[in-house]
């Protein structure tokens, strides 16, 4: 029986929420920084002008990006975490 | 489909002991220390979040480092540079525990939905071996790794509290060998690779850069309306012009110039 087990990391719901998740056909996944003050919608304020070679769905639809375009997940780079929309 | 939320755990009991003799810096560390009080509120989140997203980075990065350690394995990369790099996935997970507590510290992580099959953009399965390895090694250590050192080195004297301080100095020493090894894989493997080959690693770390540098542009515009150089440095995050500036110099020093200098033909 397994006893000394315990959180490392826990999420604080609604804060500084982020979302790296694709939802469907048009959707991106929102990686802008959102309001710090209060709860957050990561799904309300989805970026529409996102340029077409880094929406998130075409990554979930296909792990091998075009050869001319990129992926913020290309890259793993320590501590910053990657970025979705172009600013 | 719906997100995951990125919260973490210990399993503990023998487990962590196991764990703790291995890495014995972890604990020695001065946790408990960061008074967040004198801070406003703004700016400690602000910090949450970015020692979440760094506590994510790394759990990625350890991903990478498992990954590119099957491809050299698969490949028959030589076996001394094979076990130097069965270390990084140990030593990615140690960031991930430091970045995890340092969220901890403050107040707790904030909120990460994720999607765990889509961590990493694996390299095309139908590549010869050697081609799969040079492919994440060019994006995921060329690029990436190669990167890092410069700007870990340049963050870690910025901190000025103690834990932070100690967090990013552990990181910093871990990384100087993760930062070579994609260069050396290549001396090892550029005679194996055909004209062809060496333009696909090239596009391979193009494509890296160019994350990197979209990455920078976020950076910079974020930082003018959220980021307050001075708590943010004193929390241990650095986002100033002079971090930006040693980022392009980097690129050049550290990732452009050794790639050409080794036939691959980048265009980025």
């Amino acid at each position: 029986m397994r006893k000394g087990g315990r959180k490392l990391l826990v999420a604080s719901l609604g804060v500084a929420a982020v979302s790296y998740v694709a939802c469907g056909e048009g959707t991106v996944a929102n990686l802008l920084a959102p309001p710090l003050d209060g709860g957050v919608d990561a799904q309300s304020d989805v970026a529409g002008d996102a340029p077409p070679d880094i929406r998130m769905d075409a990554i979930i639809a296909n792990l091998l990006p075009p050869p001319d375009a990129f992926s913020p997940f290309d890259l793993v780079a320590n501590l910053v975490a990657p970025v979705q929309t172009d600013d | 489909m719906a997100g995951e939320l990125f919260e973490l755990e210990l399993y503990g009991d023998n487990v962590e002991r196991r764990y703790r003799k291995m890495r014995p810096e972890v604990e020695a560390m001065p946790w408990g220390t960061f008074d967040v009080s004198g801070f406003p509120e703004r700016s400690v989140t602000l910090a949450r979040k970015h020692w979440t997203g760094a506590a994510f980075q790394e759990h990625r990065t350890a991903i990478a480092c498992a990954a590119t350690l099957r491809a050299l394995m698969e490949c028959r990369a030589p076996l001394d540079l094979i076990a130097m790099a069965a270390r990084f996935p140990l030593d990615e997970l140690v960031h991930v525990e430091l970045a995890s507590r340092m969220a901890m510290e403050l107040g707790g992580g904030t909120e990460i939905q994720h999607d765990p099959d889509v961590m990493i953009v694996d390299a095309e399965p139908q590549l010869s071996p050697l081609l799969r390895t040079a492919d994440m090694i060019a994006r995921f250590f060329c690029v990436g790794e190669a990167l890092s050192i410069p700007l870990l080195r340049a963050t870690w004297h910025a901190a000025r509290h103690p834990l932070p301080r100690a967090v990013l100095g552990r990181i910093v020493k871990d990384e100087a060998a993760h930062g070579v090894l994609g260069f050396m894989f290549l001396d090892w493997a550029v005679d194996k690779l055909t004209d062809a080959d060496k333009e696909h690693v090239a596009k391979a770390a193009d494509r890296g850069i160019a994350a990197v540098r979209h990455q920078w542009r976020a950076i910079e515009a974020r930082r003018r309306v959220e980021h307050d150089e001075f708590l943010g440095d004193a929390l241990g995050w650095m986002q100033s012009d002079a971090y930006l500036e040693l980022a392009a110099r980097s690129l050049e020093t550290q990732v452009r110039k050794p790639l050409l200098d080794r036939g691959i033909p980048i265009k980025a």
